[in-house]
Protein backbone atom coordinates (compact mmCIF):
# COMPACT_ATOMS: atom_id res chain seq x y z
CA UNK A 1 0.00 0.00 0.00
CA UNK A 2 1.54 3.30 -1.05
CA UNK A 3 1.52 6.36 1.14
CA UNK A 4 -1.48 8.58 0.57
CA UNK A 5 -1.41 11.66 -1.59
CA UNK A 6 -2.30 14.87 0.23
CA UNK A 7 -5.93 14.85 -0.96
CA UNK A 8 -6.55 11.59 0.85
CA UNK A 9 -5.50 13.02 4.18
CA UNK A 10 -7.84 15.94 3.70
CA UNK A 11 -10.65 13.69 2.61
CA UNK A 12 -9.98 11.35 5.54
CA UNK A 13 -10.00 14.15 8.07
CA UNK A 14 -13.12 15.71 6.65
CA UNK A 15 -15.33 12.63 6.63
CA UNK A 16 -14.17 10.17 9.29
CA UNK A 17 -16.11 11.55 12.23
CA UNK A 18 -19.33 11.97 10.29
CA UNK A 19 -19.38 8.39 9.07
CA UNK A 20 -18.29 7.00 12.44
CA UNK A 21 -21.13 8.84 14.18
CA UNK A 22 -23.61 7.28 11.75
CA UNK A 23 -22.31 3.81 12.42
CA UNK A 24 -22.36 4.40 16.15
CA UNK A 25 -26.02 5.34 16.00
CA UNK A 26 -26.76 2.26 13.92
CA UNK A 27 -24.63 -0.27 15.81
CA UNK A 28 -24.84 1.19 19.30
CA UNK A 29 -21.17 0.38 19.86
CA UNK A 30 -18.62 3.19 19.81
CA UNK A 31 -15.54 0.98 19.36
CA UNK A 32 -17.18 -1.03 16.61
CA UNK A 33 -18.16 2.13 14.79
CA UNK A 34 -14.60 3.40 14.92
CA UNK A 35 -13.17 0.06 13.81
CA UNK A 36 -15.48 -0.33 10.82
CA UNK A 37 -15.06 3.26 9.73
CA UNK A 38 -11.31 2.79 9.91
CA UNK A 39 -11.56 -0.34 7.77
CA UNK A 40 -13.67 1.47 5.19
CA UNK A 41 -11.14 4.28 4.90
CA UNK A 42 -8.30 1.74 4.64
CA UNK A 43 -10.06 0.22 1.65
CA UNK A 44 -10.45 3.67 0.18
CA UNK A 45 -6.75 4.35 0.67
CA UNK A 46 -5.85 1.13 -1.15
CA UNK A 47 -7.82 2.26 -4.19
CA UNK A 48 -7.48 6.00 -3.76
CA UNK A 49 -6.16 6.82 -7.25
CA UNK A 50 -9.39 5.41 -8.68
CA UNK A 51 -11.82 6.43 -5.96
CA UNK A 52 -10.70 10.05 -5.86
CA UNK A 53 -11.97 10.38 -9.40
CA UNK A 54 -15.49 9.35 -8.36
CA UNK A 55 -18.13 12.03 -8.17
CA UNK A 56 -18.74 11.20 -4.51
CA UNK A 57 -15.76 9.45 -2.88
CA UNK A 58 -17.33 9.95 0.56
CA UNK A 59 -20.41 8.13 -0.66
CA UNK A 60 -18.23 5.19 -1.66
CA UNK A 61 -16.64 5.03 1.78
CA UNK A 62 -20.02 5.45 3.46
CA UNK A 63 -21.43 2.58 1.46
CA UNK A 64 -18.49 0.32 2.27
CA UNK A 65 -18.72 1.23 5.95
CA UNK A 66 -22.44 0.51 6.02
CA UNK A 67 -21.97 -2.79 4.23
CA UNK A 68 -19.39 -3.76 6.82
CA UNK A 69 -21.70 -2.64 9.62
CA UNK A 70 -24.67 -4.54 8.28
CA UNK A 71 -22.60 -7.66 7.81
CA UNK A 72 -20.98 -7.28 11.20
CA UNK A 73 -24.26 -6.69 12.95
CA UNK A 74 -25.74 -9.77 11.38
CA UNK A 75 -22.79 -11.91 12.39
CA UNK A 76 -22.02 -10.52 15.78
CA UNK A 77 -25.37 -9.32 16.99
CA UNK A 78 -25.08 -11.39 20.09
CA UNK A 79 -21.34 -11.52 20.54
CA UNK A 80 -20.99 -7.76 20.53
CA UNK A 81 -22.72 -7.48 23.85
CA UNK A 82 -20.89 -10.45 25.28
CA UNK A 83 -17.42 -9.35 24.29
CA UNK A 84 -17.99 -5.71 25.00
CA UNK A 85 -18.44 -6.62 28.62
CA UNK A 86 -15.01 -8.25 28.65
CA UNK A 87 -12.81 -5.74 26.94
CA UNK A 88 -11.20 -2.57 28.10
CA UNK A 89 -12.85 0.72 27.33
CA UNK A 90 -10.75 3.06 25.22
CA UNK A 91 -12.97 6.10 25.48
CA UNK A 92 -14.94 7.68 28.26
CA UNK A 93 -18.32 6.11 28.63
CA UNK A 94 -21.14 8.16 27.20
CA UNK A 95 -23.57 9.65 29.62
CA UNK A 96 -27.11 8.23 29.86
CA UNK A 97 -28.53 11.26 28.09
CA UNK A 98 -26.21 10.84 25.17
CA UNK A 99 -27.00 7.17 24.67
CA UNK A 100 -30.75 7.68 24.89
CA UNK A 101 -30.89 7.78 21.12
CA UNK A 102 -28.79 4.63 20.82
CA UNK A 103 -31.07 2.83 23.25
CA UNK A 104 -34.17 4.07 21.47
CA UNK A 105 -32.83 3.10 18.06
CA UNK A 106 -32.28 -0.45 19.28
CA UNK A 107 -36.06 -0.76 19.47
CA UNK A 108 -36.44 0.21 15.82
CA UNK A 109 -36.24 -2.50 13.13
CA UNK A 110 -32.89 -2.56 11.36
CA UNK A 111 -34.10 -1.33 7.97
CA UNK A 112 -35.98 1.59 9.52
CA UNK A 113 -32.99 2.32 11.73
CA UNK A 114 -30.65 2.44 8.72
CA UNK A 115 -32.99 4.79 6.91
CA UNK A 116 -33.32 7.09 9.91
CA UNK A 117 -29.59 7.30 10.52
CA UNK A 118 -28.74 7.79 6.87
CA UNK A 119 -31.34 10.54 6.58
CA UNK A 120 -30.84 12.40 9.85
CA UNK A 121 -27.11 11.89 10.41
CA UNK A 122 -25.87 11.16 6.90
CA UNK A 123 -27.97 13.84 5.29
CA UNK A 124 -29.12 11.51 2.52
CA UNK A 125 -32.36 12.05 0.66
CA UNK A 126 -34.97 9.42 0.01
CA UNK A 127 -33.63 8.66 -3.46
CA UNK A 128 -30.06 8.26 -2.21
CA UNK A 129 -31.12 5.91 0.57
CA UNK A 130 -33.20 3.90 -1.88
CA UNK A 131 -30.20 3.59 -4.16
CA UNK A 132 -27.89 2.51 -1.35
CA UNK A 133 -30.35 0.00 0.08
CA UNK A 134 -31.50 -1.30 -3.27
CA UNK A 135 -35.20 -0.67 -2.64
CA UNK A 136 -37.94 1.57 -4.03
CA UNK A 137 -38.22 5.16 -2.85
CA UNK A 138 -41.69 4.43 -1.51
CA UNK A 139 -40.22 1.78 0.71
CA UNK A 140 -37.73 4.27 2.12
CA UNK A 141 -40.49 6.80 2.78
CA UNK A 142 -42.42 4.12 4.61
CA UNK A 143 -39.35 3.18 6.64
CA UNK A 144 -38.78 6.79 7.61
CA UNK A 145 -42.38 7.41 8.60
CA UNK A 146 -42.73 4.27 10.65
CA UNK A 147 -39.22 4.59 12.06
CA UNK A 148 -39.79 8.16 13.20
CA UNK A 149 -43.02 7.23 14.92
CA UNK A 150 -41.46 4.30 16.67
CA UNK A 151 -38.36 6.25 17.64
CA UNK A 152 -40.39 9.18 18.92
CA UNK A 153 -42.40 6.82 21.09
CA UNK A 154 -39.17 5.51 22.56
CA UNK A 155 -37.88 9.00 23.24
CA UNK A 156 -40.79 10.19 25.33
CA UNK A 157 -39.98 10.81 29.01
CA UNK A 158 -42.29 7.94 29.94
CA UNK A 159 -40.47 5.51 27.67
CA UNK A 160 -37.06 6.67 28.88
CA UNK A 161 -37.98 5.95 32.47
CA UNK A 162 -39.85 2.74 31.76
CA UNK B 1 -44.12 16.74 16.61
CA UNK B 2 -42.40 13.35 16.31
CA UNK B 3 -40.38 14.71 13.37
CA UNK B 4 -39.11 17.64 15.44
CA UNK B 5 -38.32 15.46 18.41
CA UNK B 6 -36.43 12.98 16.27
CA UNK B 7 -34.60 15.70 14.37
CA UNK B 8 -33.52 17.39 17.59
CA UNK B 9 -32.39 14.12 19.12
CA UNK B 10 -30.23 13.26 16.13
CA UNK B 11 -28.75 16.76 16.12
CA UNK B 12 -27.81 16.48 19.79
CA UNK B 13 -26.36 13.05 19.18
CA UNK B 14 -24.20 14.26 16.29
CA UNK B 15 -22.99 17.20 18.33
CA UNK B 16 -22.17 15.01 21.31
CA UNK B 17 -20.21 12.37 19.46
CA UNK B 18 -18.55 14.14 16.56
CA UNK B 19 -14.92 14.34 17.60
CA UNK B 20 -15.04 11.42 20.01
CA UNK B 21 -13.59 8.94 17.50
CA UNK B 22 -9.87 8.50 17.14
CA UNK B 23 -8.93 7.77 13.55
CA UNK B 24 -5.54 6.18 13.02
CA UNK B 25 -3.15 8.71 11.43
CA UNK B 26 -3.21 8.32 7.66
CA UNK B 27 0.45 7.34 7.52
CA UNK B 28 -0.20 4.53 10.02
CA UNK B 29 -3.20 3.07 8.22
CA UNK B 30 -1.29 0.40 6.26
CA UNK B 31 0.25 -0.90 9.48
CA UNK B 32 -3.13 -0.77 11.26
CA UNK B 33 -4.65 -2.87 8.50
CA UNK B 34 -1.88 -5.45 8.53
CA UNK B 35 -2.05 -5.77 12.28
CA UNK B 36 -5.79 -5.98 12.27
CA UNK B 37 -5.77 -8.75 9.70
CA UNK B 38 -3.10 -10.71 11.51
CA UNK B 39 -4.93 -10.41 14.79
CA UNK B 40 -8.28 -11.14 13.32
CA UNK B 41 -8.59 -14.87 13.54
CA UNK B 42 -7.80 -15.37 17.16
CA UNK B 43 -11.03 -13.80 18.26
CA UNK B 44 -13.05 -14.47 15.17
CA UNK B 45 -13.76 -18.02 16.17
CA UNK B 46 -14.96 -16.98 19.57
CA UNK B 47 -17.16 -14.17 18.31
CA UNK B 48 -18.65 -15.99 15.39
CA UNK B 49 -19.20 -19.10 17.43
CA UNK B 50 -21.09 -17.16 20.03
CA UNK B 51 -23.25 -15.44 17.50
CA UNK B 52 -24.06 -18.44 15.46
CA UNK B 53 -24.57 -20.57 18.52
CA UNK B 54 -26.95 -18.23 20.17
CA UNK B 55 -28.78 -17.24 17.02
CA UNK B 56 -29.18 -20.81 15.95
CA UNK B 57 -30.39 -21.71 19.40
CA UNK B 58 -32.96 -18.98 19.17
CA UNK B 59 -34.14 -20.27 15.86
CA UNK B 60 -34.20 -23.88 16.95
CA UNK B 61 -35.17 -23.95 20.59
CA UNK B 62 -36.53 -27.46 20.45
CA UNK B 63 -33.48 -29.46 19.41
CA UNK B 64 -34.30 -33.11 19.76
CA UNK B 65 -31.93 -35.83 20.91
CA UNK B 66 -30.52 -37.99 18.15
CA UNK B 67 -27.95 -40.76 17.85
CA UNK B 68 -24.53 -39.16 17.93
CA UNK B 69 -22.72 -39.45 14.59
CA UNK B 70 -19.39 -38.81 16.32
CA UNK B 71 -17.06 -40.34 18.85
CA UNK B 72 -15.82 -38.54 21.94
CA UNK B 73 -12.15 -37.87 22.59
CA UNK B 74 -11.19 -36.40 25.97
CA UNK B 75 -8.56 -33.65 25.99
CA UNK B 76 -6.13 -34.54 28.75
CA UNK B 77 -3.52 -31.84 29.41
CA UNK B 78 -1.38 -32.35 32.47
CA UNK B 79 -2.04 -29.85 35.23
CA UNK B 80 -4.54 -27.81 33.24
CA UNK B 81 -7.90 -26.76 34.63
CA UNK B 82 -10.69 -24.36 33.93
CA UNK B 83 -12.73 -23.52 30.86
CA UNK B 84 -11.43 -25.32 27.77
CA UNK B 85 -11.34 -24.23 24.14
CA UNK B 86 -9.96 -26.41 21.34
CA UNK B 87 -8.90 -25.32 17.88
CA UNK B 88 -7.47 -27.32 15.00
CA UNK B 89 -5.39 -26.27 12.01
CA UNK B 90 -5.83 -29.64 10.32
CA UNK B 91 -6.87 -33.18 11.08
CA UNK B 92 -3.76 -33.76 13.21
CA UNK B 93 -2.57 -30.40 14.50
CA UNK B 94 -4.50 -28.69 17.22
CA UNK B 95 -4.19 -26.37 20.18
CA UNK B 96 -6.10 -26.16 23.43
CA UNK B 97 -6.45 -23.37 25.96
CA UNK B 98 -7.68 -23.64 29.51
CA UNK B 99 -8.77 -20.53 31.40
CA UNK B 100 -9.14 -20.76 35.13
CA UNK B 101 -10.61 -17.40 36.10
CA UNK B 102 -11.80 -16.33 39.51
CA UNK B 103 -13.86 -13.42 40.75
CA UNK B 104 -12.09 -10.14 40.20
CA UNK B 105 -10.64 -11.14 36.86
CA UNK B 106 -7.66 -13.09 38.20
CA UNK B 107 -6.98 -15.83 35.65
CA UNK B 108 -4.55 -18.67 35.21
CA UNK B 109 -3.93 -19.82 31.66
CA UNK B 110 -2.78 -23.12 30.20
CA UNK B 111 -1.85 -23.91 26.63
CA UNK B 112 -1.32 -27.29 24.98
CA UNK B 113 -1.01 -28.79 21.53
CA UNK B 114 -1.49 -32.07 19.74
CA UNK B 115 0.04 -33.43 16.56
CA UNK B 116 -1.88 -36.70 16.48
CA UNK B 117 -5.46 -35.58 16.15
CA UNK B 118 -5.99 -35.17 19.88
CA UNK B 119 -4.96 -38.64 21.00
CA UNK B 120 -2.23 -37.03 23.12
CA UNK B 121 -1.68 -33.45 24.29
CA UNK B 122 1.39 -31.78 25.75
CA UNK B 123 1.80 -28.57 27.69
CA UNK B 124 3.31 -25.56 25.96
CA UNK B 125 5.00 -22.90 28.07
CA UNK B 126 3.32 -19.54 27.81
CA UNK B 127 4.93 -16.13 27.62
CA UNK B 128 4.13 -13.75 30.44
CA UNK B 129 0.52 -12.75 30.04
CA UNK B 130 -1.59 -10.21 31.85
CA UNK B 131 -3.68 -12.07 34.38
CA UNK B 132 -6.96 -10.80 33.05
CA UNK B 133 -9.41 -11.87 30.43
CA UNK B 134 -9.78 -15.07 28.52
CA UNK B 135 -6.98 -16.71 26.58
CA UNK B 136 -7.85 -17.37 22.97
CA UNK B 137 -5.64 -18.91 20.31
CA UNK B 138 -5.54 -19.02 16.55
CA UNK B 139 -4.30 -22.44 15.59
CA UNK B 140 -1.73 -23.22 12.96
CA UNK B 141 0.18 -26.44 12.27
CA UNK B 142 3.26 -25.30 14.17
CA UNK B 143 2.14 -21.85 15.09
CA UNK B 144 -0.25 -20.14 17.39
CA UNK B 145 -1.27 -16.57 17.83
CA UNK B 146 -2.61 -15.98 21.29
CA UNK B 147 -4.11 -13.06 23.07
CA UNK B 148 -6.26 -12.22 26.03
CA UNK B 149 -9.70 -10.72 25.65
CA UNK B 150 -9.89 -7.37 27.33
CA UNK B 151 -6.31 -6.53 26.48
CA UNK B 152 -6.10 -6.31 22.72
CA UNK B 153 -2.66 -4.74 22.80
CA UNK B 154 -1.15 -8.00 24.05
CA UNK B 155 -0.80 -10.59 21.32
CA UNK B 156 1.90 -13.25 21.21
CA UNK B 157 2.93 -15.46 18.34
CA UNK B 158 4.92 -18.66 18.08
CA UNK B 159 5.99 -20.32 14.89
CA UNK B 160 7.89 -23.23 16.40
CA UNK B 161 5.25 -25.01 18.40
CA UNK B 162 5.67 -22.83 21.46
CA UNK B 163 9.45 -23.00 21.94
CA UNK B 164 9.81 -19.29 21.38
CA UNK B 165 7.33 -16.44 21.38
CA UNK B 166 7.35 -12.90 20.15
CA UNK B 167 4.95 -10.11 20.96
CA UNK B 168 3.06 -8.30 18.27
CA UNK B 169 2.32 -4.68 18.92
CA UNK B 170 -1.18 -3.72 17.95
CA UNK B 171 -2.83 -0.36 17.84
CA UNK B 172 -5.16 -1.07 20.71
CA UNK B 173 -8.15 -1.14 18.45
CA UNK B 174 -11.34 -3.01 19.08
CA UNK B 175 -11.05 -6.53 20.35
CA UNK B 176 -13.98 -7.63 18.24
CA UNK B 177 -12.68 -8.76 14.90
CA UNK B 178 -13.77 -10.75 11.89
CA UNK B 179 -11.93 -13.18 9.65
CA UNK B 180 -9.79 -11.33 7.13
CA UNK B 181 -11.07 -11.04 3.62
CA UNK B 182 -9.51 -13.68 1.38
CA UNK B 183 -9.33 -11.56 -1.72
CA UNK B 184 -6.36 -13.47 -3.03
CA UNK B 185 -6.15 -17.22 -2.89
CA UNK B 186 -3.35 -18.66 -4.96
CA UNK B 187 -4.53 -18.56 -8.53
CA UNK B 188 -7.73 -16.59 -7.92
CA UNK B 189 -8.65 -13.19 -6.67
CA UNK B 190 -11.51 -10.74 -6.75
CA UNK B 191 -11.56 -6.98 -6.54
CA UNK B 192 -14.50 -4.91 -5.36
CA UNK B 193 -16.03 -2.17 -7.42
CA UNK B 194 -19.21 -0.78 -5.92
CA UNK B 195 -22.15 -3.01 -6.62
CA UNK B 196 -20.10 -5.65 -8.43
CA UNK B 197 -16.82 -7.50 -8.12
CA UNK B 198 -14.33 -8.65 -10.72
CA UNK B 199 -12.73 -12.09 -10.62
CA UNK B 200 -9.25 -12.87 -11.91
CA UNK B 201 -7.29 -16.02 -12.61
CA UNK B 202 -3.53 -16.41 -12.63
CA UNK B 203 -2.03 -19.31 -14.58
CA UNK B 204 1.39 -18.69 -12.99
CA UNK B 205 0.58 -18.35 -9.29
CA UNK B 206 0.23 -14.64 -9.21
CA UNK B 207 2.74 -13.32 -11.73
CA UNK B 208 0.10 -12.39 -14.27
CA UNK B 209 -3.66 -12.08 -13.94
CA UNK B 210 -6.47 -12.40 -16.43
CA UNK B 211 -9.89 -10.88 -15.80
CA UNK B 212 -12.88 -13.22 -15.89
CA UNK B 213 -16.25 -12.32 -17.34
CA UNK B 214 -18.96 -11.62 -16.46
CA UNK B 215 -18.53 -9.64 -13.22
CA UNK B 216 -19.83 -11.18 -10.02
CA UNK B 217 -21.82 -9.67 -7.14
CA UNK B 218 -20.92 -7.02 -4.58
CA UNK B 219 -18.30 -7.60 -1.90
CA UNK B 220 -17.39 -11.03 -3.30
CA UNK B 221 -14.68 -13.18 -1.77
CA UNK B 222 -12.82 -16.17 -3.15
CA UNK B 223 -13.30 -19.64 -1.72
CA UNK B 224 -11.10 -22.49 -2.92
CA UNK B 225 -11.49 -26.13 -1.92
CA UNK B 226 -8.62 -27.85 -0.15
CA UNK B 227 -7.86 -29.96 -3.22
CA UNK B 228 -7.71 -26.79 -5.37
CA UNK B 229 -10.27 -28.24 -7.76
CA UNK B 230 -13.14 -25.90 -6.94
CA UNK B 231 -12.92 -22.13 -6.92
CA UNK B 232 -15.84 -19.89 -6.09
CA UNK B 233 -16.69 -16.25 -5.74
CA UNK B 234 -19.18 -15.69 -2.94
CA UNK B 235 -20.94 -12.33 -3.06
CA UNK B 236 -22.34 -10.75 0.05
CA UNK B 237 -25.16 -8.49 -1.03
CA UNK B 238 -27.17 -10.45 -1.91
CA UNK B 239 -25.56 -13.77 -1.08
CA UNK B 240 -24.79 -15.50 -4.38
CA UNK B 241 -22.21 -17.95 -5.66
CA UNK B 242 -20.28 -18.02 -8.93
CA UNK B 243 -18.09 -20.91 -9.98
CA UNK B 244 -14.70 -19.72 -11.23
CA UNK B 245 -12.83 -21.38 -14.07
CA UNK B 246 -9.89 -20.08 -16.09
CA UNK B 247 -12.40 -19.38 -18.87
CA UNK B 248 -14.79 -17.24 -16.87
CA UNK B 249 -17.40 -17.04 -14.14
CA UNK B 250 -20.65 -18.97 -14.02
CA UNK B 251 -23.53 -18.03 -11.75
CA UNK B 252 -24.86 -20.88 -9.63
CA UNK B 253 -28.50 -21.38 -8.63
CA UNK B 254 -29.75 -19.25 -5.76
CA UNK B 255 -28.33 -20.17 -2.39
CA UNK B 256 -30.64 -20.90 0.54
CA UNK B 257 -32.22 -17.73 1.91
CA UNK B 258 -30.30 -16.15 4.74
CA UNK B 259 -27.03 -18.01 4.17
CA UNK B 260 -24.28 -15.95 5.75
CA UNK B 261 -21.59 -15.35 3.10
CA UNK B 262 -18.89 -15.15 5.75
CA UNK B 263 -19.62 -18.72 6.77
CA UNK B 264 -19.54 -20.32 3.34
CA UNK B 265 -16.58 -22.55 2.54
CA UNK B 266 -15.65 -24.75 -0.42
CA UNK B 267 -15.85 -28.33 0.74
CA UNK B 268 -14.83 -30.04 -2.50
CA UNK B 269 -16.71 -32.08 -5.11
CA UNK B 270 -18.70 -29.00 -6.07
CA UNK B 271 -20.02 -28.45 -2.58
CA UNK B 272 -20.25 -25.42 -0.34
CA UNK B 273 -20.45 -25.77 3.41
CA UNK B 274 -22.72 -23.13 4.87
CA UNK B 275 -24.85 -22.13 7.81
CA UNK B 276 -28.48 -21.45 6.95
CA UNK B 277 -30.72 -19.83 9.58
CA UNK B 278 -33.45 -22.23 10.60
CA UNK B 279 -31.84 -25.19 8.82
CA UNK B 280 -28.41 -25.24 10.35
CA UNK B 281 -25.09 -26.29 8.87
CA UNK B 282 -25.07 -28.32 5.71
CA UNK B 283 -23.65 -28.76 2.27
CA UNK B 284 -25.11 -27.06 -0.80
CA UNK B 285 -24.35 -28.89 -4.00
CA UNK B 286 -25.91 -28.43 -7.41
CA UNK B 287 -28.69 -26.25 -6.06
CA UNK B 288 -29.68 -28.57 -3.21
CA UNK B 289 -28.96 -27.93 0.45
CA UNK B 290 -28.50 -30.99 2.66
CA UNK B 291 -28.09 -30.41 6.41
CA UNK B 292 -25.41 -32.38 8.22
CA UNK B 293 -26.76 -35.25 10.33
CA UNK B 294 -28.14 -34.24 13.72
CA UNK B 295 -26.76 -32.84 15.89
CA UNK B 296 -23.87 -31.75 13.67
CA UNK B 297 -26.19 -29.40 11.80
CA UNK B 298 -26.59 -27.40 15.03
CA UNK B 299 -22.96 -26.31 14.82
CA UNK B 300 -22.39 -22.64 15.39
CA UNK B 301 -19.29 -22.08 13.33
CA UNK B 302 -18.41 -24.39 10.43
CA UNK B 303 -14.89 -24.06 9.07
CA UNK B 304 -13.09 -25.99 6.34
CA UNK B 305 -9.40 -26.33 7.20
CA UNK B 306 -6.52 -26.19 4.75
CA UNK B 307 -6.36 -29.99 4.52
CA UNK B 308 -10.10 -30.28 3.90
CA UNK B 309 -11.12 -31.31 7.41
CA UNK B 310 -14.21 -29.61 8.79
CA UNK B 311 -14.39 -28.18 12.29
CA UNK B 312 -17.75 -27.55 13.89
CA UNK B 313 -18.04 -25.37 16.98
CA UNK B 314 -21.04 -26.69 18.83
CA UNK B 315 -23.47 -24.65 20.93
CA UNK B 316 -22.29 -26.42 24.09
CA UNK B 317 -18.75 -25.15 23.51
CA UNK B 318 -17.27 -28.40 22.26
CA UNK B 319 -15.49 -28.82 18.96
CA UNK B 320 -16.16 -31.59 16.45
CA UNK B 321 -13.66 -32.34 13.68
CA UNK B 322 -14.23 -34.61 10.70
CA UNK B 323 -15.54 -34.49 7.16
CA UNK B 324 -18.44 -35.30 4.90
CA UNK B 325 -17.18 -38.80 4.24
CA UNK B 326 -15.04 -39.21 7.35
CA UNK B 327 -15.39 -40.04 11.00
CA UNK B 328 -16.38 -37.12 13.25
CA UNK B 329 -14.59 -36.67 16.59
CA UNK B 330 -15.87 -34.52 19.42
CA UNK B 331 -13.23 -33.09 21.81
CA UNK B 332 -14.49 -32.95 25.35
CA UNK B 333 -13.38 -31.60 28.70
CA UNK B 334 -11.72 -34.11 31.08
Amino acid sequence: MDMPEPPFSEFYGAHFQRIAVQLYAYLGDHAEAQDLTQEAFCRALEQWPRIQRYADPAGWVRRVAWNLATSRLRRLRTAIGFLARQREQHVDGPTPDRVALVAALREVPAAQRRALVLHHLGGLGVAEIAEQEGVAEGTVRSWLTRGRARLAAQLTPEARHA
Amino acid sequence: MPDTLVEDEFARFAEAFTGTFRPVPAEAMPRWRRTRRRGALWLAGLGAALVAALSLNALQPAARPAPAPFTDRVVRLEGARGEMAVGFAGRSNGWVTFNDCRAGGDCEHFLGRTTDGGLTWRRVALPELPAQGRLVARPGPASALIGVTGSPTTVWETNDGGLTWRSIVTDGTSAIVVPPSREISGSWKVTHDGLESHAFHSPDRGSTWRGLEPPVGAEAEVRVSADDRDAWAIAARPTRAWRLTPEGTEAEPELPAGADPSMISAVGEGGLLMLVPGRGVGVWRGGTFTPLPAPLHEAALPIVLSDGAITLSMPDGTLIVGGEHEQWVRYTHP
